[in-house]
């Protein structure tokens, strides 16, 4: 057989036809049944995310792009990771309270005591990031540019006249941290700028400037960071006199071993000693008049002892220790010790042949108890800030001795104990000692906590301290803190009053007793937050505090269900005066519901009641303006809490509980469509009860389901979605036996929704769809279904039409816009093709316990011919079609056409009717007429291979009726 | 053409004791070449004193390095050695800056360069310090002091509350290579303590003009800052600048002697002042 020349005429002629449906089409179908594969795995469980790739035209990938890169944390949660712990970290509750944060952290990492192992003392001062630390905090501020040009013109005075009087300290107080840091560093740089044009004594003048400066205590709060950057230029300067003195002393031993070298040129200065230099520098400063700065300076220089004799670093660092004992103000005392210490590990001062972190500490212990002794205070409050800048100091020198040492620990706690005045004393031991102390001493440090003494002291700082403590034993050694220590924190946290220390501690402790929280704590934190919360300028400040406290009393509350039945719970979420954090608090206890994994079902009326209380309110926050992310997020949450309430047999109450979700949740498309699939779920739990077998009563309950979701659906604003469900929802109706109005309603419905979506569509089109052709094909994709569906279907046992609802569809086929002109030919042919499978005597599926048309009308001669009578009309409809499409030049739509229509007589039609025969000879010529028509040679082929084939079949089986015959007059 | 001339003393420190030769070279680095008339060398020791524009030689002594010749383009380094005498029947005294009283030592070097050129001169400061004469060993013992300050002590008494300071000189007599030492304790009750100072103070006398010794001051080093415990020995640490301290020298012609002054000031504006006299030695 050969093609021949294409033609192009101009209108073909079909002659007339009639359909007649074969009987056995379906005996062969299913002589060829699938062999079924058991597969543990689902082909597409891997990529969920394909489907959307592929409408979004990119099937051909089939590896998961973003699976590669992402190795557990997604870049993206990782990131609003780091952004929440920043904002923790930034987010305090004022100004002071994060300066002190910044230098207790800056003082802490700058002198390295994270870290309780001992080490060398080298490697505990990593210098540079001290000044990363302070750059840091540079960027993260802003500056006006007033303040620049104060701080420059400020700048400009000291370092031309270097003048030191009260009107520069005043304008030095005044400065923000920020500011101050960068003032030092400009000290810093102006100071090693001197020293490279060899102005070595400016450079000590910008040192000695700096040095007054930290003799001034008017903003305690600030001085821990200006002890920062000072000791950074002081320890510059040192370096730098060192280095040079090291040169010094090359160049002269050089100069002795060869007097002369005539290659170098001559040096200007005659070559003196580095030892004389160096004792040039200490008598330079030894005439410094302020004791403070001298005491610095002279702690700086201290590594050039080294070039004066052996030893001489240790005897001059034990003087200085003595010396500070003349400075009478605490915290610069305190201060300059540190910076002996410090100095004393720079030098790497061997710790056996002079203690000096004992040494300095104990003569601090000295000044600091006389001063404590004393009771003659007016200001008590700010005394206590006064002393707690002491803290970053007295810690650190602490652990200098307790990382060496630990044994001292026991006297150090009976000293610290017998002072007077000795909160301030807790607090450094409860930083300052090493861990497992503190485990041992817990009963000791805890009493003393209660102390009478102690009972006028806000505890604030100290539950801080140990719950840091304690964080830190819990990332150790991962034992659990005792009950007793968390009795008394609690009972001591609810007598702080100021709210912002109360959410602080809160904050803290609520992790560290995860293991520990008994429902009757848990309702006394709520009790006390309630009224903490109430304040309206408190929450403003501590929203962020709140959320977290609320996530980690729902996260580690022993049972979570007996929080909501908690009698303070609901008064607690009715005193947030902030109705946006109310609706945070809300979402966080709502995804703590979803999340945790021993709250798997709801069940009991109160806490349900709770429950969606909570839930309203979440979801009563949409707004008009809510952006459809949150939208989509809080329908998440909803969504999942429905799917949590069971009432496990009780279907009535589950059903009621529907509906009255359907009522609050009215706003989000999500629940409702998560609420059809519960129903369906319902329905199906109920079938399961009844084993398949439905009774009256059941139904009657199946029936109110599948009402249920006949109404629920057209609420829905996605078409899609829509059409889903309504499938869905019809098959479940059938499977339920709820043959008579709601499954027949929701068929109904599918059709008609057909066409007002294509009017909706066409607006929401260019982002619900990228393409109308996309569209097309998911209509296209719900009609098929829908007939596979609608072959089971019965009709009404009237007769009066076969297949009513296929008519419908056939209607709304017809009525919808297509853009592509493949999609209603090719429909309609399916349609043909799903009546012809109706035509058959067995179906090839059954709905259990439904009687499909086969059993009702089966043998039927009337039911038949109103079936041919119908494929007949479709015929037609498809040979129009057919027509049409050449006329419009759709010669690749046409092929597929007429191939589709070609192969359902094939497979269906009844060759032995002449006039199909013809129609299908017609249909074959015309198919050769079709111009670029490659495709037909290559079926020509196959169908040759498959005559053969079926020739050779049929020549074993002799007699047999066959379609045979028929392909053969091809 | 240019000349430079330098002076290199062997000694870093420059320190030298009577006695000893001061050595060293004299560097001329030189573009072309150096006609000269000779280059010599002069080694002087002078007291001046503010009444008498005359000063006083100490020691006196000059060296012709070089006659009359040339000195190569380049640097050309010539050594000489000087021997410190004293001055016929004068004494040499330690190296002292005043304010009425100075006593320098000098090197001086010239090229003399005849009518035309100009004459090259430099000169240059070295340090004499003299160890005490065995003779004087029974004044170089060391005199503690001990001194009670109390409101009952002081001259002007105008309601200062009751006070009590302790203060200790481990000497009197101090030897200049060591720091001055001891300590104070306070008992101060009420009273706050906002700084104490420590001032060295010269003592200068030119006895020939009869006018009385004239008080200034070294130096001042705070030695307490702010309200230090009652009851704690506070160190007292003060080393004695170079130049501008000495031996203590009584002479016919003139005096140098000196004294610490301490400074109390309590933050009510009280103002305490002791003063001590010491004598300063070396060994």
């Amino acid at each position: 057989m050969t093609c021949g020349t294409p033609g192009t005429p101009d209108y073909v002629d079909f002659r007339p036809f009639e359909w007649k449906t074969r009987l056995d089409s379906t005996k062969i179908l299913l002589k060829h049944e699938l062999v079924r594969v058991r597969v543990d795995l689902h082909p597409l469980q891997r990529f969920s995310s394909q489907t959307d790739h592929a409408t979004a035209g990119q099937s051909d990938g089939i590896k998961d792009p973003l699976g590669s890169l992402l190795d557990g944390n997604d870049p993206l949660s990782l990131l609003q990771k780091q952004a929440i712990n920043q904002l923790f970290d930034e987010l305090s509750d004022d100004s002071e309270a994060t300066d002190v944060k910044l230098v207790h952290q800056l003082i802490h990492n700058g002198a390295g005591t994270s870290s309780s192992k001992p080490r060398p003392p080298k490697a505990k001062l990593p210098r540079t990031f001290k000044s990363r630390a302070i750059k840091r905090n540079i960027n993260c501020e802003d500056y006006n540019t007033d303040a620049t040009i104060d701080i420059h013109r400020l700048k400009l005075e000291i370092s031309e006249h270097l003048a030191f009087d009260g009107e520069f300290l005043r304008k030095f107080r005044r400065l923000k941290p920020s500011e101050l840091v960068m003032e030092m560093e400009n000290f810093h740089e102006d100071m090693v700028r001197a020293w490279k044009k060899e102005e070595r004594v400016e450079a000590l003048k910008i040192v000695i400037v700096c040095a007054k400066l930290s003799m001034d205590t008017e903003n305690p709060i600030l001085y821990p960071l200006k002890y920062v950057c000072l000791s950074d230029i002081l320890s510059k300067f040192g370096e730098q006199v060192y280095e040079r003195l090291k040169i010094k002393e090359e160049i002269f031993i050089s100069s002795l071993t060869s007097p002369k070298d005539p290659r170098k040129p001559a040096s200007t200065k005659p070559p003196g000693t580095a030892q004389e230099t160096c004792l040039n520098w200490f008598y330079k400063i030894a005439s410094v008049r302020e004791l403070v700065p001298r005491l610095y300076a002279e702690a700086a220089l201290l590594r050039s002892y080294s070039f004066l004799e052996d030893g001489r670093m240790i005897t001059e660092l034990k003087k200085l220790t003595k010396l500070t004992r003349a400075v009478g103000d605490l915290i610069v005392n305190l201060y300059l010790r540190c910076y002996l210490c410090q100095m004393g590990m720079e030098c790497e001062i061997n710790l056996v042949l002079y203690n000096y972190f004992r040494e300095n500490f104990d003569e601090f212990m000295i000044t600091l108890n006389s001063f404590l002794s004393r009771d003659d205070f007016d200001d008590k409050i700010n005394l206590n800030r006064y002393l707690e800048t002491l803290l970053p100091g007295l810690e650190w020198l602490l652990k200098g001795i307790t990382d060496r040492d630990p044994h001292v620990q026991d006297m150090l706690l009976r000293l610290f104990r017998n002072m007077p005045n000795n909160s301030i004393m807790l607090l450094t031991a409860l930083k300052g000692f090493t861990e497992d102390f503190i485990v041992l001493n817990i009963d000791n440090l805890l009493e003393w906590l209660l102390s009478p003494e102690l009972a006028e002291v806000p505890k604030y700082k100290h539950l801080m301290s140990l719950g840091k403590m304690c964080e830190n034993i819990q990332t150790k050694s991962a034992d659990c803190i005792p009950d007793k220590v968390l009795k008394t924190v609690w009972d001591e946290t609810e007598r702080l009053t100021d709210t912002s220390e109360y959410l602080n501690v809160v904050e803290l402790w609520l992790p560290l007793s995860q293991n520990c929280l008994p429902t009757e704590r848990v309702n006394s934190i709520l009790q006390i937050f309630g009224p903490h919360v109430a304040r309206e300028q408190s929450v403003e400040r501590h929203s962020t505090r709140v959320e977290n406290v609320v996530r980690n009393l729902t996260r580690y509350a022993d049972d979570f269900h007996l929080l909501f039945i908690s009698e303070h719970f609901i008064p607690f979420l009715n005193t947030i005066p902030n109705i946006q954090l109310r609706v945070t608090v809300c979402k966080i206890i709502m995804e703590a519901l979803v999340q945790r994994s021993d709250c798997t079902f709801i069940c009991d009326s109160v806490t349900l009641n709770s429950v969606m209380i909570v839930a309203r309110t979440v979801h009563d926050s949409i707004r008009m303006s809510t952006v459809d992310d949150e939208r989509k997020q809080i329908g998440n949450l909803l969504a999942n809490f429905v799917r949590h309430v069971r009432f496990r047999d009780d279907f009535v109450r589950q059903m009621e509980f529907y509906s009255q979700a359907r009522m609050i949740f009215y706003q989000l498309d999500i629940v409702l469509e998560t609420l059809v699939h519960c129903i369906n779920w319902l329905c199906f739990e109920q079938l399961k009860s009844v084993k398949g077998n439905h009774d009256p009563a059941s139904l009657e309950f199946a029936q109110s389901c599948v009402a249920y979701n006949f109404i629920t659906i057209p609420t829905l604003e996605s078409p899609v979605t829509r059409l889903q469900l309504l499938i869905i929802s019809g098959q479940v109706a059938l499977a339920n036996q709820c043959l008579d109005m709601e499954a027949i309603n929701t068929m109904k419905k599918f059709n008609d929704i057909r066409i007002d979506a294509t009017s909706t569509d066409r607006i929401r089109a260019d982002f619900t769809f990228e393409r109308t052709a996309h569209k097309e094909i998911i209509f296209k994709s719900y009609a098929l279904q829908m007939m596979s569906i609608l072959i089971v279907m019965p009709d009404d046992p009237d007769g009066k039409s076969v297949f009513r609802l296929c008519s419908r569809l056939y209607r709304a086929i017809n009525s919808f816009e297509w853009k592509d002109p493949m999609m209603q030919p090719s429909l309609v042919i399916m349609l043909m093709r799903m009546y012809s499978a109706g035509y058959q005597e067995v179906y090839p599926y059954h709905f259990l316990n439904v009687d499909s048309n086969d059993t009702l009308y089966g043998p039927d001669e009337l039911f038949r011919q109103k079936m041919d009578t119908a494929i007949n009309v479709l015929m037609h409809d498809a040979i129009r079609s057919i027509i049409q499409l050449r006329l419009n030049n759709h010669y690749a739509s046409l092929m597929l056409i007429v191939e589709e229509l070609l192969a359902i007589i094939f497979a269906f039609g009844d060759l032995t009717n002449k006039s199909l025969a013809v129609l299908s000879i017609q249909l074959w010529d015309f198919c050769k007429q079709i111009p670029f028509n490659t495709k037909v040679l290559m079926t020509v082929q196959y169908l040759q291979d498959e005559i053969d084939t079926l020739a050779r079949a049929v020549e074993s089986r002799a007699g047999c009726h066959s379609a045979v015959p028929n392909f053969i007059i091809i | 053409m240019s000349t430079h001339l330098d002076i290199w003393l062997k000694r870093p420190n420059k320190i030298y004791r009577e006695g000893d030769i001061v050595s060293g070279v004299l560097r001329i680095q030189q573009h072309g070449e150096l006609r000269h008339e000779g280059i010599s060398l002069t080694m002087f020791g002078e007291v001046t004193l503010d009444s008498n524009p005359k000063p006083i030689q100490l020691a006196f002594s000059l060296v012709d390095v070089c006659r009359t010749g040339k000195i190569p383009s380049g640097l050309t380094e010539i050594p000489f050695e000087i021997p410190l005498v004293a001055y016929r029947n004068r004494k040499i005294y330690e190296t002292y800056h005043g304010v009425y009283v100075n006593i320098r030592y000098k090197l001086k070097c010239d090229i003399k360069r005849g009518f035309l050129g100009k004459n090259e001169c430099k000169e240059m400061e070295f340090i004499v310090e003299l160890p005490k004469r065995p003779v004087d060993r029974a004044a170089t013992d060391a005199k503690p002091l001990d001194v009670v300050i109390s409101p009952s002590t002081l001259r002007s008494l105008s309601g200062i509350p009751n006070f009590k300071i302790d203060l200790h000189l481990d000497s009197i007599v101090c030897k200049l290579d060591k720091p001055l030492t001891g300590y104070l304790v306070f008992q101060k009750e009420t009273l706050v303590l906002r700084s104490v100072e420590l001032q060295l103070v010269r003592v200068e006398a030119c006895t020939n003009t009869k006018q009385e010794a004239d008080r200034t001051e070294i130096q001042t080093v705070q030695i307490i800052d702010g309200n230090i415990p009652d009851n704690l020995s506070i160190p007292i640490y003060m080393p004695f600048p170079k130049l501008f301290s000495c031996p203590t020298i009584l002479t016919t012609n003139f005096s140098v002697e000196f004294e610490v002054n301490f400074v109390i000031t309590f933050k009510n504006q009280h103002l305490v002042n002791e003063n001590i006299s010491i004598t300063l030695i070396r060994e």
